[in-house]
């Protein structure tokens, strides 16, 4: 009996020690202060190489950012020629950022995110944006700043104050591959000072970066997209007989969009946009007055649905669809096929815009 | 238990009245020199009052000289509460090691007259103050080293006939008594026969500590967790057997054992009912919390460093990578170096005087954590995380509780170092496989919440308002539900 007991207390032990030990072997160490995690991937493409620059934050010497680059014709070959370079492996399971040139972006990223994103340690909360020049020049002036100038935060803090229509690799990922619906992505320029400044939004028709708005457009884009809080749009005001620019600093933004078949085969789109909002640096004018406040607010109005129907027959021009206007036809009509609506019945679209102005303050900024 | 013949005849050799005698501790002598065969007296001079011999028994012998010729009549003579008549050695010489003194006379050789002259109370400690389970409300009286000043204390708190006394005689060196307690109108009388049955099953040497019983009479002994409560507050007894369980008591020892325990209970202080219900329950909540933080703190930060980098925002990230990046040792390495220390710290000021515990704890808190942050041994955050689990550690009310929380971690910080967040959540399901079979008494060790039963959540992780504590926990099956009836309450409420 002491035999039979002794044997099976070996068995039980050396099983236990095998699952220990091959559950080891699968266990990937990774110490935090022995591994280079990336924050930010910058990506560019020339004659097919992929030339990237990775950014991550140097610990040893005071939280530093620093960059590694690297070079390949895969996403793999790139970081294993970025690891060569390194004392630590490079980590990329807490990406903040991935920022593509223009010039890589317009010829097309299907092969990137088909691969690169679609790995499981990639964060879907990712940021995705659009450079002007390729993010190795770009970057160059980030080295050896603190946290602060990573450039995602700049991002973060505009889509926070309603700045820009909030996007992440997820959202990017619907866009791109949703149907009725086209991507877009925030616009990284350098500005006359050398630094980096988001000017507006990258749109793409599916993986291909086709138009770049800027930041009133993208506000006007952000506001039509709905369930917006703020953003600060630039208004023209007649006091008198001088015109003048004023501040519309905007609280609440509902659209709603609803269609119909005009004149009988073109649609016709027509987008009710409420709106709250606070005049702000306004002119020597008496707001306090019925007639005045309301011809004021029937001229703002009439601007930003001038303005608007400019930005929608723009998008339709270039053939883009950021608003998911086919998506939303697609829900209302029984026989949809893509394809078909965007080669014969977006290019004829016609829009109509009615805003419906609150103003609930007026009078000097902030 | 079987005895060899061999034993069983040196037994009875040493349990005979010449065994006795060989001990010079054992006076044996007569009042009377003249007439030495009148009455002998004898006694254990270490167990009986010299005072009380001197005083009381002498003068009262002498001055009934003439009617000491039968023991009835001797009987009625002595002024004690406590004599008896014995009629076989064996009885006498338990007695005899209780503190009675032996009156023998000549005239009567089988029959022996034992009064209880023993000084109980010589050599006990002064001071009952709840010196290990202090608490800053209620009240301070603590059991001490004598099962008589004990049985007092409770029975003057619970002052009704329904308190029962049962006396077991267990130890075959120190015999010892052992007395079980329970209320007859209360307690199920399965689980006092339980307890009797498994105590009159003891076969042990010299009972030092009811600790030792616990062990000795648990339902599971492999385990680390306390199966039973033992506490040296008068309250917590009283508490415990009003809510239907059993106490025992041993002679010697200021801890008292209170069976069935669930594992909620041990995170029950008496001081929760002596606060607003709200604060009481907070309380409570705040020591549960800390027994998960006390577990799990450690092992999380070895599987993040080791492992999962990527659960950690990065404003967090860089702190900790930052403050780790001179130490030279893994992370488990350097975890496990730190809670050593702390756990040394912890033993070495139990075993020093209370003062320079203090002292020491400055030492060693201060010192060693500034010093060993300074020479890279171990990072900043390391050090708080580790204090403050140590800290969280200590708020267990039951301190065999506490001490099995603090030993829990070392193995969860192993299989996260080798594991991660897998090996903590294999080990999380192991322990719930362990705690949910053990057992308690008979009763499960997780009740109410494994098996589950709404109706004692009222006093479990919180403590609710006394209209709704006047119900007894139904998994020790009380005879009586309603402890009281809440005028608040309406009379249907009570619907059985």
């Amino acid at each position: 009996m002491r035999n039979k007991r002794l044997r099976r207390f070996v068995v039980l032990t050396a099983l236990m020690l095998g699952m220990t030990l091959t559950l080891i072997g699968c266990m990937q160490t990774r110490i935090v202060d022995r591994i280079k995690i990336l924050t930010v991937l910058g990506v560019d493409q020339k004659n097919g190489l992929y030339q990237t620059i990775g950014l991550y934050m140097d610990h040893m010497e005071n939280d530093r950012i620093k960059s590694i680059h690297g070079e390949g014709d895969t996403v793999e070959l790139m970081l294993s020629q970025m690891n060569m370079q390194s004392p630590h492996t490079i980590q990329t399971g807490k990406l903040r950022m991935l920022v593509f040139s223009r010039r890589m972006a317009e010829q097309g990223l299907d092969s990137f995110l088909h691969t690169f994103c679609r790995s499981p340690i990639t964060s879907t909360s990712m940021i995705l944006a659009v450079s002007e020049e390729p993010p190795q020049e770009m970057f160059q002036s980030l080295k050896g700043k603190n946290r602060e100038g990573l450039p995602y935060h700049l991002i973060e803090q505009n889509v926070t104050s309603d700045n820009a229509p909030l996007n992440n690799l997820h959202i990017f990922l619907f866009n791109c591959y949703g149907t009725g619906r086209d991507a877009f992505a925030p616009y990284l320029k350098r500005n006359k000072y050398g630094k980096i400044e988001f000017t507006g939004l990258g749109i793409f028709q599916y993986d291909r970066l086709k138009l770049v708005l800027d930041a009133k457009e993208t506000l006007l884009l952000k506001m039509m997209k709905g369930r917006g809080k703020g953003g600060i749009l630039p208004v023209q005001i007649n006091a008198g007989s001088e015109e003048h620019v004023a501040a519309l600093s905007l609280l609440k933004e509902e659209p709603s969009m609803h269609f119909a078949l005009d004149h009988g085969e073109a649609l016709k789109m027509t987008i009710d946009l409420h709106l709250i909002g606070m005049l702000k640096e306004i002119p020597r004018m008496n707001m306090r007055s019925e007639i005045t406040y309301k011809y004021t607010v029937s001229e703002l109005e009439q601007q930003i649905n001038d303005n608007a129907i400019k930005l929608l027959n723009k998008l339709r021009d270039n053939g883009v669809d950021p608003l998911g206007l086919g998506d939303f036809v697609r829900g209302h009509q029984r026989s949809w096929d893509e394809e078909d609506f965007y080669k014969r019945e977006y290019p004829r679209m016609r829009f109509e815009v009615h805003t419906h102005l609150t103003l609930k303050e007026s009078g000097i900024g902030y | 238990m079987k005895h060899s013949d061999n034993e069983k005849r040196l037994n009875q050799r040493h349990s005979g009245l010449e065994q006795v005698r060989k001990s010079s501790d054992f006076h044996e002598f007569s009042p009377f020199e003249e007439d030495e065969g009148l009455i002998r007296v004898a006694y254990y001079s270490s167990l009986v009052s010299d005072d009380k011999v001197t005083r009381y028994l002498l003068p009262a012998l002498r001055e009934h000289r003439d009617r000491l010729g039968q023991p009835e009549e001797l009987m009625d003579l002595l002024p004690f509460a406590e004599v008896m008549i014995a009629n076989t050695e064996k009885e006498v010489v338990a007695k005899l090691m209780e503190g009675y003194v032996l009156l023998r006379m000549d005239s009567a050789e089988d029959l022996y007259v034992l009064a209880n002259l023993n000084n109980a109370q010589t050599g006990q400690r002064q001071s009952n103050d709840t010196e290990n389970e202090f608490s800053v409300m209620g009240p301070k009286v603590g059991f001490v080293e004598n099962l008589d000043t004990n049985l007092h204390l409770l029975r003057q708190k619970l002052a009704t006939p329904a308190l029962i006394f049962e006396t077991l005689t267990i130890g075959s060196h120190s015999n010892t008594r052992v007395v079980i307690a329970y209320l007859e109108d209360v307690t199920n009388p399965e689980i006092v026969d339980t307890m009797r049955q498994r105590l009159k099953s003891i076969d042990y040497e010299v009972l030092y500590d009811t600790s030792q019983l616990e062990e000795i009479i648990a339902d599971q002994s492999n385990t680390m967790f306390p199966l039973f409560i033992s506490t040296e507050r008068v309250d917590r007894v009283t508490f415990a057997l009003t809510s239907g369980q059993v106490a025992v008591f041993t002679d010697g020892s200021p801890y008292v054992m209170a069976a069935p325990a669930n594992f909620l209970g041990f995170f029950v202080s008496p001081e929760d009912y002596c606060l607003p219900w709200i604060l009481g329950s907070f309380h409570r909540i705040i020591r549960l919390l800390s027994v998960v933080f006390s577990v799990f703190a450690t092992p999380i930060y070895v599987a993040i460093m080791t492992f999962h980098y990527e659960i950690l925002p990065e404003t967090i990230l860089g702190p900790l990578i930052q403050s780790r990046i001179h130490v030279p040792f893994l992370p488990v390495v350097e975890v496990i170096f730190l809670e050593i220390t702390i756990d040394l710290l912890r033993e070495a000021g139990a075993r020093l005087p209370s003062k320079i515990g203090q002292t020491l704890g400055i030492v060693g808190g201060i010192v060693i954590g500034e010093a060993s942050v300074q020479a890279a041994l171990t990072s900043t955050i390391l050090l708080i995380i580790v204090a403050l689990s140590a800290l969280a550690s200590f708020t267990t009310p039951i301190v065999k509780m506490a001490n099995t929380i603090r030993l829990l971690r070392f193995p969860f910080i192993l299989l996260a170092a080798l594991w991660g967040g897998l090996g903590i959540t294999i080990g999380f399901l192991m322990l719930m496989g362990h705690l949910m079979r053990l057992k308690s008494l008979g009763v499960p060790y997780l009740a109410p919440l494994y098996p589950f039963r709404t109706d004692n959540l009222a006093d479990s992780a919180i403590r609710a308002s006394y209209q709704y504590l006047n119900r007894r926990s139904l998994f020790l099956r009380p005879l009586t539900t309603y402890r009281y009836h809440p005028q608040s309450r309406k009379e249907d409420d009570y619907a059985e």
